[in-house]
């Protein structure tokens, strides 16, 4: 067993989506960068999520919030320009706009409601998202016919997709191009202080590093308790279906059916308490299946390659986390449901406050106080 | 290219691949059709543009998908041959309505 110390400036917990953007982003900062991957058996939603690099619906209560995700949308063209330059590796970006449907007259006024509170919210700034009724939603789809039963949608430019398992890729591609050392199968054990050094012990090796990054999606809350912090984050599964390949059809992402770069519809969605079950359930499945049908009826005669069920991040009122130890400072805490959508900010932001002490505006909303629990225990 | 190695069966079953004629033993898979037809790919890929055709012969890899009866993306080493099916290699994607 190897027992001396390796050596680096920052060490990022976690090569997830969020991991690996952050890592990347340090790797231009002239940081000396290693990120440590837990393995096959961590829970991996930078595996088994949507897809969607989304903006509408999020942040009602928190203008702040929108600002984050509205910058994050507009810097999505040149976040993957930046990637493929240093790669070529596509990433199937699109901002294709983005549809959440309503089946309902009930879901479509609740809907209204919600988009006309982040409207009023958002007080001179435009909003860009629109209700449209059925018609309106099906001239945007040409290629396909849309279910009688649909009310209509809402409606925003800004919303698009890609593939995640390409975005995944590249940022650890990315990562290791500009000289960042990554290390799978070494799931932290144990992180504690001495001097001025966080030593982080794994099962194979010991790092020592002058910052810490805690990015590990729902392994964070075990990794922040060995420093005192409580993050307030939970699991919450989703269910995702795939079909079989199709020519290409569907040319707007929606919120729970996109059709993929290879020509897969992927279907969705289910928020389900579950604990740590990624299971898939038949009634879950069915459910699924009949709400893309009744979009979609002509889906109805593909068949189903498979489906998996994976863990959302979520705090609770589901905004990012983003906060440095009081109690050790030098610990940064980085975690949020939308790593995908937020990749470009978690990337240039994030590497600018952790070396450069770059706060963002307003970051305060991000940390734990909003929630008023004791950061202690 | 392949060529059957016991070809005493009697009950014969007649399958038509790209339009022509072919008979096959009952309890064949669709493969032994393809085959019989003298073809050994079931499809062009839409990702590579090349001929694409049976290998595991299990059901695990999906690279014999063929269009049997109207329907695309059957897997031909799954389907038992039936009297009078019509089997047409695939060529690309399948549309949504087909």
């Amino acid at each position: 067993m190897n027992t001396g110390i390796k050596t680096t400036d920052i060490v990022v917990i976690g090569g997830g989506i969020i991991g690996a953007a952050v890592a990347y982003g340090l790797t231009k900062t002239g940081s000396s960068v290693v990120m440590l991957d837990e393995g096959d058996t961590a829970f991996r939603a930078a595996r088994a999520n949507f897809g969607l690099v989304w903006f509408q619906g999020k942040g009602l209560g928190s203008r702040r919030y929108v600002e984050w995700c509205l910058e994050a949308t507009d810097k999505w063209p040149e976040f993957a320009a930046e990637l493929f330059g240093i790669n070529g590796m596509a990433l199937f970006y699109e901002n294709t706009g983005g549809l959440r449907l309503c089946y309902t007259w009930e879901d479509f006024q609740k809907r209204k409601a919600l988009i006309d509170g982040l409207k009023d919210q958002n007080g001179k700034r435009p909003y860009d998202c629109e209700m449209l009724e059925h018609q309106l939603v099906q001239d945007m789809l040409p290629g396909v016919r849309l279910g009688e039963s649909i009310v209509g949608a809402s409606y925003s430019p800004r919303d698009g997709h890609l593939n995640p398992l390409c975005l995944l890729t590249s940022l650890h591609d990315c990562f290791q191009h500009k000289g960042g050392r990554y290390f799978p199968a070494h799931a932290v054990r144990k992180i504690r202080q001495v001097n001025d050094v966080f030593i982080i012990e794994t099962g194979a090796a010991r790092f020592g590093a002058s910052k810490v990054v805690l990015a590990a999606g729902t392994g964070t809350v075990h990794l922040a308790s060995m420093l005192g912090m409580r993050i307030p984050i939970q699991p919450q599964r989703g269910q995702i279906l795939v079909t079989e390949r199709v020519r290409p059809t569907l040319s707007v992402a929606l919120e729970t059916i996109r059709q993929t770069n290879e020509g897969s519809f992927l279907l969705g969605a289910s928020h389900e308490e579950v604990g740590f079950d990624v299971h898939t359930s038949t009634a879950v499945v069915q459910k699924i299946a009949r709400r893309a049908i009744r979009a979609f009826p002509d889906l109805a005669a593909l068949k189903l390659v498979r489906c998996w069920g994976a863990l959302r991040v979520l705090s609770p009122d589901e905004m990012p986390i983003y906060l440095e130890s009081e109690e050790f400072p030098g610990v940064y805490v980085v975690t949020s449901h939308s790593g995908v959508s937020l990749a470009p900010l978690h990337a240039c932001h994030i590497p600018g406050w952790i070396v450069e002490c770059r706060v963002p505006q307003g970051f305060a909303d991000f940390d734990l106080r909003r929630f008023h629990v004791q950061k202690n225990q | 290219m392949f060529k059957r190695i016991n070809d005493t069966f009697t009950d014969r079953v007649r399958v038509s691949v790209e339009g022509r004629d072919v008979l096959v033993a009952p309890g064949d898979t669709v493969v032994a059709a393809i085959f019989a037809a003298g073809k050994d790919y079931t499809r062009i890929s839409s990702i590579s543009g090349e001929k694409r055709g049976p290998y595991c012969l299990m059901g695990v890899c999906y690279e014999c998908l063929v269009e049997i009866d109207g329907v695309p993306n059957q897997q031909a080493c799954q389907t038992p041959v039936r009297e009078g099916m019509r089997v047409i290699l695939q060529r690309g994607l399948r549309g949504l309505r087909q």
